[in-house]
């Protein structure tokens, strides 16, 4: 198998720890990349092809170069600069933070000094989801590690700059994760995304330039320092460098974080993965998180890099990869699916609101054997009238779910309103109560 | 007093990192409901008057996060996702065993408050579904069998206080 | 000079070419050049924060691949805008079918029926048909509850626009209304339900776009249809803020603020909002009345001028006291023609007597936003007129004329042998004077006012006098008449009471 950059001392004791991590040649990057300038290591990181492992991959090295060089206020005072990890994850199938954050803390203090370094910042922010309260408390202690060793403070490894990094806690909120409402809740709000423009990058942080990237994204930055852009990027296609951590759930044998070539293909995947349980075959994959459109169990010979899989119509997004056996329902797991975007919809834009809710109240009614055929051409319509039109990308993400599912298997739809009921449960089938169902508040 | 010499302390010493008071107010909440278990009226006005924040501001923020809660909960508060990795796992079920032995609903907590059922959504651990959150911790890879060895354990827990 | 100026940068919206300034948004630049209407809107408000939450306002920009918000989104020399097109009233019709699903869409019996834009904007953008088959949303066990003592909230109704919480945020930084929850669970409160506490609260049911909040003075009064708007100054007090006065069948229904950049912005206070009732007041003497014996009695113009007449033709020392909420016409007609009604002599003052407040001088804000200690409206119009205000040496008169518009106060001690009130006065305040001769309103007449910080307004008649209210002019052209022709005068005096 290809080479492992990020993940390669999984499960082995004390690998979270300062000792552990230096032994294995940590903070070598750090070292070297203190002797560059700033603009050195953004063409390094451009070189490399990283792009964003967040969910929209955007290129990380232009992002940096983004950040105002040196930006004053209108009485001509410097203004601070804020690097942000985002560390909430909570896209449904995307567990990888959680694997870094709890086994390679320093990979990630690393990979922030060097990004802080290269966009000169001296304040940075890890926004991690409130549920991981075990998380943060690892990542807490690696930080006062790197303080204790003279990594993090007044004067990283001893040279005039400092740096330093906060936890922050988010609590409970999946649109946090999306980098404006991030912001707006390391502030102290409601994370709700804000208008852009203007880009974080100019009125970001407490309307300071900042720059948000994924704990993935940071965790890849010391690697190419250290081994050199064009090792990174050699692992990955032509427009997207490295490895990437696949978080692989649903129906496989062995579920789990894999960190493989960007670009490998989705059957072989599967089959790294042990195959689907049971012997059964592949109905669906939803290849990059929840809000990755579906692909048919025919339509799984694809690569996973950003590109081949918007290709595919589809997207890459978070790298959550969730398998859906031929056992499963597929208009319940939809339903699932769209359960979570009424809850974790912020609420601010009318499509949004009102679409989430109206899409969920939909696929619980058809599921439950109380749909009819206008029903189906209906979610169309909805989407259509979600997509494109809202603040952030959320509205968009609904969709996801919605039009692939229906579009892709109309006929187990179909199925359901034909019947009167869900094919793949007993005829009497009792549902359980679900306090969700009354739109009573 | 809600927000003691310790909570204030803990706030104090994350002041200097952020440029404003109201940055402050989701690490305030944590600690209020670490202590209290969840987030009363007092400790919203508290909450404000300690960061000099209006009240509207304090309540929009405690009720747009589901984390913080807005009524006391069990001393156990079993979280149990449902979305669609653990569901394709089987959380529906373990659901039901949950309620059949707690004898209440998913958002309902014990007439003896020890226990605090609630349904959630994606905690971020798929890989190892179903999961399940009690308290601080996560519980993964769940079945029947293991999830009743944890609640027999859990049950101990409180007898044991 | 202008020559050397850059050209101001413009944009093309739906075919016009216009100017705007730098930072404007789209939306800014249409409305500075009177072409916004092409653009519709639920949370965009011009004295509020933009939020872009609605979705309404999207307009096609060439160039840009998505739709963009015109409240939002930055003007920019030679963008080309459209706001009819086809993929704008598609965007617009979605908006709609959203935010009808879960509304009642019980209009006959909504209060803001006839001026809710959700209503509007249905019979321009809306996509005609629901198909919106589920349960529709409904917010606790009444339909309505009390938001303050002032509001209703019906939330079934809101369409969660926030421009109230934003309002509250940061118009009157009272900041007592937030959204509790998210996503479609939202729902408007009070923080911790403790109410509203600001005195600027009747703006949030104008700013409301649907029938969520209404204002209770207002509530069920009248269908919205019936009512005629009319441009106003309100005299509740210094600020003089631009109004609306909404009216039919010459009754007054409700205020509305007016917008007024130089004066009051887009807002006013509840205290102005109401404050017409006064002139509705039942208890408000509209007919000319005289002390017989001990009491007053009703009279007519005919009797009551040749008295007025009498009793300043014999005194040695008039005071005319005119209230700092007469007009500045009044005040100095008054002041020019009264003393040739004497042969003694005649001292003018000027008297406000609110919260304390003597002359311009002694006036102060309340609060940051509107609301002035000086609860009338043209004290620094009788400075304006070299009037002076009273003083305690001014005494011992043997007629005292109190002249108001019924928002200045009376002096508590007695300054005339004989007392006269002149304008709008109460039934109860009536009983202290010798007669009273039913004056105007302010809403009656037409005139002008110099509000408190030096802005000079004049202003027309909302509705006809009431009773035998009348003019200043009409009573001194009929004592001049009666003074020339007594008999013509008295008819004509009678005809115009009428």
């Amino acid at each position: 198998m290809a080479e492992v950059l990020l993940t390669k001392h999984n499960g082995i004791k004390d690998n979270h720890t300062l000792s552990f991590y230096k032994a294995a040649g940590g903070y070598q990057a750090l070292e070297q990349a203190l002797g560059m300038t700033p603009d050195a290591i953004i063409d390094e990181v451009k070189k490399s092809n990283l792009r964003g492992r967040g969910g929209a991959g955007f290129p990380t090295g232009m992002k940096w170069s983004f950040m105002p060089k040196n930006p004053v206020d209108a009485q001509g005072h410097p203004k601070p600069k804020y690097l942000v990890c985002n560390a909430d994850e909570g896209e449904p199938g995307t567990f990888k933070d959680r694997l870094l954050l709890t086994q390679y803390p320093h990979m990630l203090i690393e990979g922030m000094l060097i990004a802080a370094h290269a966009i000169g910042s001296n304040q940075g922010y890890i926004y991690i989801r409130g549920e991981f309260y075990r998380e943060a408390e690892i990542v807490k202690a690696a930080i006062k590690e790197a303080r204790a060793a003279g990594l993090l403070g007044k004067k990283v490894m001893g040279r005039s700059w400092a740096f330093d990094i906060e936890i922050y806690r988010g609590a409970g909120a999946y649109i946090c994760g999306e980098e404006t409402a991030l912001l707006s809740s390391l502030e102290g709000r409601r994370g709700e995304p804000r208008l852009k423009p203007p880009f974080p990058a100019q009125v970001g942080a407490f309307g300071m330039p900042s720059c948000v990237n994924n704990v993935e994204t940071f965790c890849a930055v010391p690697t190419i320092i250290k081994d050199g852009a064009a090792k990174f990027a050699a692992i990955g296609t032509e427009r997207s460098g490295g490895t990437r951590l696949f978080c692989v759930s649903g129906h496989v044998e062995k579920p789990g974080v894999y960190e493989l070539p960007i670009h490998m293909n989705l059957k072989d995947l599967i089959q790294h993965c042990g195959g689907v349980r049971g012997g059964r075959s592949v109905k669906a994959v939803i290849p990059g998180g929840a809000s990755a459109p579906m692909l048919r169990g025919d339509e799984i010979d694809v690569a996973m890099d950003f590109d081949s899989l918007a290709k595919a119509g589809t997207m890459a997004g978070s790298g959550g990869v969730i398998v859906i056996d031929d056992q499963t329902c597929i208009v319940e797991s939809a339903a699932r699916l769209l359960k979570f975007y009424e809850h974790e919809s912020c609420g601010q834009c009318s499509q949004c609101r009102e679409g989430s809710h109206w899409l969920a109240r939909m696929f619980n009614r058809i599921e439950a054997g109380q749909g009819t055929t206008e029903d189906l051409d209906k979610i169309a319509h909805i989407c259509g009238n979600m997509a494109g039109q809202t603040i952030c990308a959320f509205a968009d993400a609904v969709t996801g779910p919605a039009l692939s599912t229906i579009r892709k298997f109309r006929a187990e739809f179909e199925e359901h309103v034909r019947l009167g009921r869900c094919p793949s449960k007993p005829e009497h089938y009792v549902r359980p109560h679900d306090h969700h169902a009354s739109a009573r508040l | 007093m809600i927000i003691d010499q310790h909570i204030s302390q803990r706030i104090d010493e994350l002041r200097p990192q952020f440029p404003t008071q109201q940055a402050l107010l989701l690490p305030l909440l944590h600690e209020i409901q670490e202590k209290e278990g969840w987030i009363s009226k007092d400790a919203i006005k508290e909450a404000a008057s300690f960061l000099k924040l209006p009240l509207a501001r304090v309540e929009e923020v405690v009720s747009f996060y589901t984390m913080y809660n807005r009524k006391p909960v069990g001393k156990q508060h079993v979280q149990i996702c449902t979305n669609i990795a653990c569901f394709l796992r089987g959380a529906d079920h373990l659901l039901e065993c949950l309620e059949k032995r707690l004898g209440i609903h998913e958002g309902q907590t014990t007439a003896d408050g020890r226990y605090t059922l609630t349904a959630v959504e994606c905690l971020a651990a798929c890989g190892t579904a179903p999961v399940m959150q009690v308290n601080k911790d996560y519980h993964e890879n769940l079945n029947e069998t293991s999830l009743l060895q944890l609640m027999d354990r859990l049950d101990k827990e409180l007898l044991d206080g | 000079m202008s020559t050397t100026e850059s050209p101001k940068p413009k944009v093309t919206i739906d075919g016009q070419v216009i100017e705007f300034q730098p930072g404007d948004t789209i939306m800014r630049a249409a409305e500075r050049a009177h072409i916004d209407q092409g653009i519709p809107r639920f949370c965009y408000h011009p004295g509020l924060p933009v939020a872009g939450t609605c979705r309404m306002c999207t307009v096609e920009v060439e160039k840009a691949p998505k739709l963009m918000t015109a409240c939002s989104t930055p003007a920019a020399d030679g963008m080309i805008v459209h706001t009819q097109s086809e993929k704008v009233r598609k965007s617009r019709a979605g908006v709609m079918e959203f935010l009808l699903t879960n509304h009642p869409l019980d209009c006959p019996v909504c209060d803001q029926a006839g001026e809710c834009s959700l209503q509007d904007y249905n019979y321009e953008y809306g996509p005609g048909t629901s198909e919106f088959r589920e349960e529709k949303r409904v917010y606790g066990d009444a339909q309505t509850k009390p938001l303050s003592d002032r509001l209703t909230l019906n939330m079934n109704r809101c369409i969660h626009c926030e421009r109230c919480v934003r309002y509250t945020e940061d118009v009157t930084k009272t900041s007592e209304l937030l959204m509790n929850s998210r996503g479609w669970r939202k729902e408007l409160t009070t923080a911790l339900e403790e109410g509203l506490f600001n005195e600027y609260q009747g703006n949030i049911a104008d700013i409301c776009p649907v029938g969520a909040i209404t204002f209770n003075d207002f509530r069920f009064q009248k269908r919205v249809w019936f009512l005629k708007e009319k441009n106003a100054i309100c005299d509740g007090c210094a600020k003089g803020c631009s109004i609306y006065a909404d009216q039919e069948k010459n009754v007054i229904y409700r205020y509305r603020a007016r917008h007024n950049e130089a004066v009051n912005g887009h807002w006013i206070c509840d205290e102005g909002r109401v404050s017409f009732h006064t002139y509705q007041d039942p208890e408000r003497v509209v007919q000319p009345m005289l002390k017989a014996q001990a009491s007053l009695v009703a009279t007519n113009w005919e009797t009551l001028v040749p008295w007025l007449m009498q009793s300043l033709s014999n005194a040695r020392r008039v005071l005319l006291l005119i209230g700092t909420d007469a007009t500045s016409e009044e005040a100095a007609t008054l002041t020019q023609i009264l003393p040739s009604f004497t042969k003694g002599e005649v001292v003018t003052r000027f008297y406000n007597g609110t919260n304390g407040v003597r002359q311009s001088s002694d006036d102060s804000p309340l609060d940051e936003l509107l609301r002035r200690k000086d609860k009338t409206p043209n004290t620094k119009g009788m400075e304006l007129l070299g009037l002076h205000p009273l003083t305690e040496q001014d005494q011992g008169f043997d007629v005292a004329i109190y002249f108001r518009s019924g928002r200045a106060a009376i002096p508590a001690q007695k300054l005339g042998q004989v007392e006269i009130a002149w304008g709008v006065f109460s039934a109860r305040e009536g009983e202290r004077f010798a007669a009273v001769l039913p004056g105007l309103g302010t809403v009656e007449k037409f005139g002008t006012f110099t509000q408190c910080d030096g802005v000079t307004q004049s202003f027309e008649a909302i509705i006809q006098p009431h009773g035998a209210s009348a003019s200043v002019k009409k009573i001194l052209d009929g004592m001049r008449m009666k003074a020339i022709v007594p008999i013509l005068a008295a008819r004509e005096v009678a005809r115009d009471s009428v």
